[in-house]
């Protein structure tokens, strides 16, 4: 929401700027003496050493991650070539021994319902604040407007309490990893900007046609707002499956419902005297397969559900 | 005679009854199984069934469990709505709950006559089961009766008005309302008799009691219904009253069936009976006198039915593989319903909660009230007044120089972080730089200060509204400074109801009083931010035209329940509590809390307060948590610089139109999907000691050092600003790419022509141009610097390493968020004080988001019309 302003803002800096424009004789007479043609070879060569910069942490946790206890543990030299191959045999101690299977399958739950009710409560108030006028509306607005001044993370301690006394926490794991996510402020501010950009129009023809407000939303607004869902869609995703902290004391002592990030802390030995650093970095590696798929594969989604208001 | 009497009523139910699809008749025999399943055929069977086990606390009958069935009568009571305003499409969904409540129930009810406990009576009652199961089959079916039987409609609404004077039905609903209340909540004042009937009870064993009235816990309910009442009638939806009143009749007949099964136990609160009977009866005439009026003169236009089932294969498919998949999760989700409980219980518990407010209002000393009194009025008397005026146009503010406030805020950090001045002097200082600078920097400054500025305002119109302002505001603002007052229970204006606190440090109570005052203007604002925009509302443009919207006088608050419900219980009520809490200390000795007024946040800012001495040496009690802050401000500070810079150059190279360029991008993006603690894992890999680290063997085998990266003070938060910068960098550089994209090619080509040499066009044009990307970048980095470190401090170094002697001044990267939650959750009886760090964390990060939203403040436009 804080973005689709932003843009906006842009934009009209943009406008005020538009006296420097000239002819477009000199801008072609620039073109032909070659002013665009920038240095490419330099560019490539810069961009592929930081490419390689930013990836070398992840590179050299892949080559941790092949090697045994002890070899990880061995002074210099870290063996880079040739690799040891150990990398299967940590992924699959990983899974044996810390049952990573059972920790992706209650972080993908946990993760899925909270995008999903997320979504569902935002584009529902949504739909209330753009195309209903009922009595409240303001207030009703500002009661939400207030809670953007309300992080969850420092409400952690009366929510763990809260979650103790309804008994979530030793019953209903998935409730206590889920619940106290759902409420989405920003979420219900997107899809109002959102709707608010769709024209008119499209209401009263459905209304003519005697589509129910339901209808409406499923057949319309939804096709319609899938940039918006799936921005946010990404950017809850991946909130979500790192969470940690909150499972790590909600469900502390409880090792089958756990998230994957509590997870990661317990190989290897961590916190102990012994560290496996194959194994850490093999969980590392694990942990971190879904939402790098996720975000490369949406990443187009993610900037256009900012800069929703510019395809107006 | 009756019925000639009444020609418009009979009339009107054949008119009624033609009008009905054959849907509703579906539906309304199932209806109609329901309440005849839980009302009569239990009580028939029961008085007909053999007798029942002597044993306290029986049930009368087995089979029913508990109250659940409250949730068929909920079912029904909606069902009912939905059935006779037409719009039978969602039955089935209702139809398919009841069947599950129902059928939940019956479980329940097999357990109960196959396990051979004693508390229950063992047997089934088969009819009553019957027409529940049947009932809950027939809404269920009832959408689709239509695409069986095309009934056709003969009859046509028609347009016409209301015969009666609406004031009649408003007059007889709020009468309606108003006994309901009554009825919940009257009977906490001859409660003392009813309890005093319970107290014997409880002395002869007869189990627990209920002192508001019979039930158990149908106020609730009522209350719910009351309220929807009220809003119904606001809305001018008479119907809707009436519907509440049967609502009401289900409700009541339910409870006082429990009610007079228990008789023998429970003394009835006569009072609250015969008030609730009459004002359901009230309710449920405003309908019988509308359905009246009606059959004369049919006004009335139910919402157009849909065609049912219209698209069943259509919808119905995705849906039922949805539900499919999630019958395989749902399990783990079925503690939901203690949320409602949870809702039903605070509900319930409001009645006590208003006694509780006034009678503490009645008791607390009366100097603190009407100083904190005096203090809400005045503060919200003058800015109210001032901001009218502003808002009508007769003030006009100065503007003023950035340089000014930029400036205060620098002098008074600096004086009070590095020359370690009180803070109170230090925003001295800087309140002084601030209105000197103005006044030499800004000629609209000294204007404004000139008397001609202030001449209008002797004006009679302008004194008019600052009398307004200052009545309204100072109302508003004494009534408002009590909301945050309450949970202190006006500690901080009564120091001596609290002796205990500070008794080797008598200046505690000052600072306490100070904090009191802020607190006290931060509880105005509550209410006065919201005043303050009503008053300076501008006349909307009053669009009478409904093209557009849907009009329903129900669905919007339906589609803004489950946003409320949630914010309510997930961040409102923990936001309070968080704020009771930082009030207590734990006593460890007896497991209880202690009210202890403001000494957690005493403890937290003032150093004096419970020096000690260790190695000759005598430090302030609270080293460790300005250490913590002062640690959150650095890293803070190097993460943003560092994140921002290096994402500006990046994306400078990436935002170019060559070849490969989404590949790059996606190449430079990717470590924001990683998460914190896999970030810190992989760091530490690199940056353990010994010389088994990649980043140590590389410096041992290049320059032959093999520094500390992890146990030297100050290594060690450099570490963690490289995990941080490397696991924002990717945000920041999406970000950067489309602000620079976003800048027309044509002025940058336009400067060129002008001469300007690459740096000058990047300085000039595209820096400004990408303002507004790096403040919002700016805020979302700061916001991760507060929150998102925790996980990569740590897994890397928990805090540490320590600082000062035995490690008495914390941790080189104990950052705020990470000493809050070591006070929460490990170290024992730090809860108090780390709610107050909470609270303190609350109010920086609130400030950031004001700060944010003040300056986009054009693109939030209240309601939305």
């Amino acid at each position: 929401m804080s973005l689709t302003g932003v843009i906006d803002m842009a934009e009209q800096e943009i406008q005020k700027t538009g006296i420097l424009t000239r002819t477009e004789a000199r801008q072609r007479r620039l073109a032909d003496q070659g002013y665009s043609r920038r240095p490419r070879i330099l560019t490539h060569v810069l961009l592929i050493i930081i490419c390689v910069v930013v990836a070398f942490p992840a590179l050299y946790a892949l080559q941790v991650a092949t090697l045994t206890a002890e070899e990880s543990l061995a002074t210099n030299p870290p063996n880079l070539f040739p690799p040891s191959n150990d990398l299967l045999e940590n992924i699959r101690q990983v899974f044996e021994s810390e049952n990573f299977d059972d920790l992706l399958l209650n972080t993908t739950i946990v993760t899925m319902v909270v995008v999903i009710g997320k979504t569902a409560t935002a584009m529902l108030a949504g739909l209330a604040f753009v195309y209903y006028r009922f009595p409240g509306k303001w207030v009703l607005f500002f009661v939400i407007l207030l809670t953007l001044l309300m992080p969850t993370e420092i409400i952690l301690l009366p929510l763990f309490n809260l979650v103790g006394e309804l008994e979530w926490a030793r019953t209903n794991p998935k409730l206590a990893l889920t619940m106290p996510f759902i409420p989405s402020a920003i979420g219900a501010f997107l899809f109002r900007q959102h709707f608010n950009n769709i024209p008119r129009e499209m209401v009263e023809a459905a209304q003519i046609d005697g589509a129910s407000p339901m209808r409406f939303m499923t057949s319309i607004l939804l096709p319609m707002s899938w940039n918006i869902i799936g921005a946010m869609a990404v950017v809850q995703f991946i909130y979500m499956w790192h969470q940690y902290l909150w499972p790590l004391y909600v469900l502390a002592g409880n090792e089958e419902d756990q998230m994957i990030q509590v997870g990661v802390r317990e190989v290897g030995g961590l916190f102990g005297s012994q560290q496996d650093y194959g194994a850490l970095m093999a969980a590392g590696l694990v942990a971190s397969i879904p939402p790098v798929i996720v975000f490369v594969l949406l990443q187009k989604q993610f900037m256009s559900g900012f800069a929703i208001t510019r395809d107006k | 005679v009756a019925i000639g009497a009444h020609p418009t009523l009979f009339k009107g139910i054949i008119i009624m009854s033609i009008r009905l699809e054959a849907s509703q008749f579906v539906a309304i025999a199932g209806i109609v199984l329901l309440a005849v399943g839980i009302f009569v055929l239990p009580v028939l069977e029961v008085t007909t069934a053999p007798p029942l086990l002597e044993v306290e606390e029986t049930y009368h009958y087995a089979d029913l469990v508990g109250s659940k069935e409250i949730n068929v009568l909920i079912l029904g009571s909606i069902a009912v709505l939905l059935t006779l305003s037409g719009w039978t499409k969602p039955l089935w969904a209702i139809g398919l709950a009841s069947l599950g409540v129902v059928g939940n129930d019956f479980r329940l009810a097999l357990e109960f006559t196959s396990s051979e406990t004693l508390f229950f009576n063992t047997d089934l009652l088969p009819g009553a089961w019957l027409a529940l199961f049947s009932g809950s089959l027939l809404i269920f079916i009832s959408p689709f009766a239509n695409q069986i039987v095309p009934w056709p409609r003969l009859y046509r609404p028609l347009e016409s008005r209301l015969l009666i004077d609406q004031k009649l039905f408003l007059l007889l609903g709020s009468a309606g309302v108003l006994l309901l209340g009554l009825g919940v909540f009257l009977p906490i004042y001859d409660s003392a008799q009813v309890l005093s009937v319970a107290a014997e009870n409880i002395g002869a064993g007869q189990g627990e009691v209920t002192y508001f009235y019979d039930g158990e816990g149908g106020g609730v309910y009522l209350l719910i219904i009351a309220i929807i009442t009220l809003i119904a009638l606001a809305l001018r939806q008479y119907e809707i009253s009436w519907l509440m009143g049967i609502a009401a009749l289900g409700i009541l007949a339910n409870e006082f069936r429990i009610g007079s099964a228990y008789a023998d136990i429970f003394e009835a609160a006569g009072s609250g009976w015969l008030l609730m009977a009459g004002g359901m009866l009230l309710l449920l005439s405003t309908g019988r006198l509308m359905r009246l009026v009606q059959s004369g003169a049919p006004e009335y236009r139910y919402l157009d039915p849909l065609r049912p089932g219209q698209n069943l294969i259509r919808t119905g498919v995705p849906v039922g593989v949805i539900v499919f998949l999630g019958g395989f999760v749902l399990w783990e989700f079925e503690g939901l319903w203690e949320l409602g409980d949870f809702l039903a219980d605070a509900l319930g518990s409001s009645p006590s909660f208003v006694q509780d407010t006034v009678t503490y209002f009645g008791e607390v000393p009366a100097d603190a009230l009407f100083e904190s009194l005096l203090v809400g009025a005045v503060f919200g008397g003058l800015s109210t007044a001032l901001i009218y005026l502003s808002g009508k146009g007769w003030l006009k503010w100065p503007r003023i120089p950035a340089v000014s406030v930029w400036g205060a805020i620098g002098h008074t950090l600096m004086l009070t972080l590095i020359f370690e001045m009180g803070l109170l002097p230090a925003i001295g200082v800087g309140v002084l730089f601030f209105v000197t600078t103005a006044y030499i920097r800004e000629p609209e400054v000294r204007r404004f200060f000139r008397l001609k500025t202030l001449k209008p305002l002797a004006d009679r119109q302008a004194l008019s509204i600052i009398a307004v302002g200052l009545l309204i505001g100072s109302i508003v603002g004494a009534i408002s400074g009590q909301i945050l007052l309450y949970p202190t229970e006006h500690c901080t204006y009564s120091p001596d109801s609290y002796p205990n606190l500070y008794r080797n440090y008598p200046e505690g109570y000052d600072v306490q009083a100070r904090m009191g005052l802020g607190l006290t203007i931060v509880s105005t604002l509550i209410l006065l931010v919201p005043a303050w925009t009503l008053l300076n509302r501008k006349p909307r443009r009053r669009d009478e035209s409904s093209s557009g919207f849907f009009r329903n006088p129900i669905t919007p608050y339906l589609f803004l329940l489950p946003t409320l419900l949630f914010l309510l219980v997930f961040l409102y009520y923990p936001s309070v509590e968080i704020l009771q809490q930082s009030l207590n200390v734990q006593d460890r000795s007896i497991q209880q809390e202690i009210f202890v007024c403001m000494e957690n946040y005493v403890q937290l800012t003032d150093g004096d307060f419970r020096e000690f001495n260790t190695g000759g040496r005598t430090y302030p009690g609270n080293i460790t948590y300005i250490n913590s802050v002062i640690a959150t401000f650095s890293i803070t500070t190097a993460i943003v610089i560092i994140t921002m810079a290096c994402a500006l150059g990046v994306a400078l190279l990436a935002a170019q139109k060559i070849r490969g360029a989404s590949i790059y991008r996606t190449l430079l993006i990717w470590p924001y999907a990683i998460s914190p603690i896999v970030t810190g894992v992989i760091f530490l890999a690199m940056f353990r000691e010994g010389s088994s680290g990649v980043i140590n063997w590389a410096l041992s085998s290049l320059f032959d050092t093999q520094p500390k990266w992890l146990t030297n003070e100050d290594l060690a938060p450099w570490v963690i600003i490289f995990a941080s910068v490397w696991n924002a960098l990717g945000f920041n550089i999406l970000f950067y790419i489309a602000g620079l994209q976003n800048i027309p090619k044509d002025v940058l080509e336009a400067a060129a022509i002008d001469g300007a040499n690459r740096v000058q066009r990047f300085a000039r044009i595209t820096f400004p141009l990408l303002a507004p990307f790096s403040f919002f970048l700016l805020v979302a980095n700061v916001t991760y610097a507060f929150y998102g470190i925790y996980g990569a401090v740590d897994v890397l170094t928990q805090g540490g390493p320590t600082l000062g002697p035995g490690g008495i001044e914390g941790g080189a990267t104990n950052v705020m968020i990470y000493n809050l939650y070591e006070d929460a959750f490990v170290n024992t009886g730090t809860v108090g004080l780390a709610a107050a760090q909470s609270v303190i964390l609350f109010l920086l990060v609130a400030g950031i988001t004001i700060f944010q939203f003040a300056s986009i403040e054009r693109n939030v436009t209240y309601g939305g019309d």
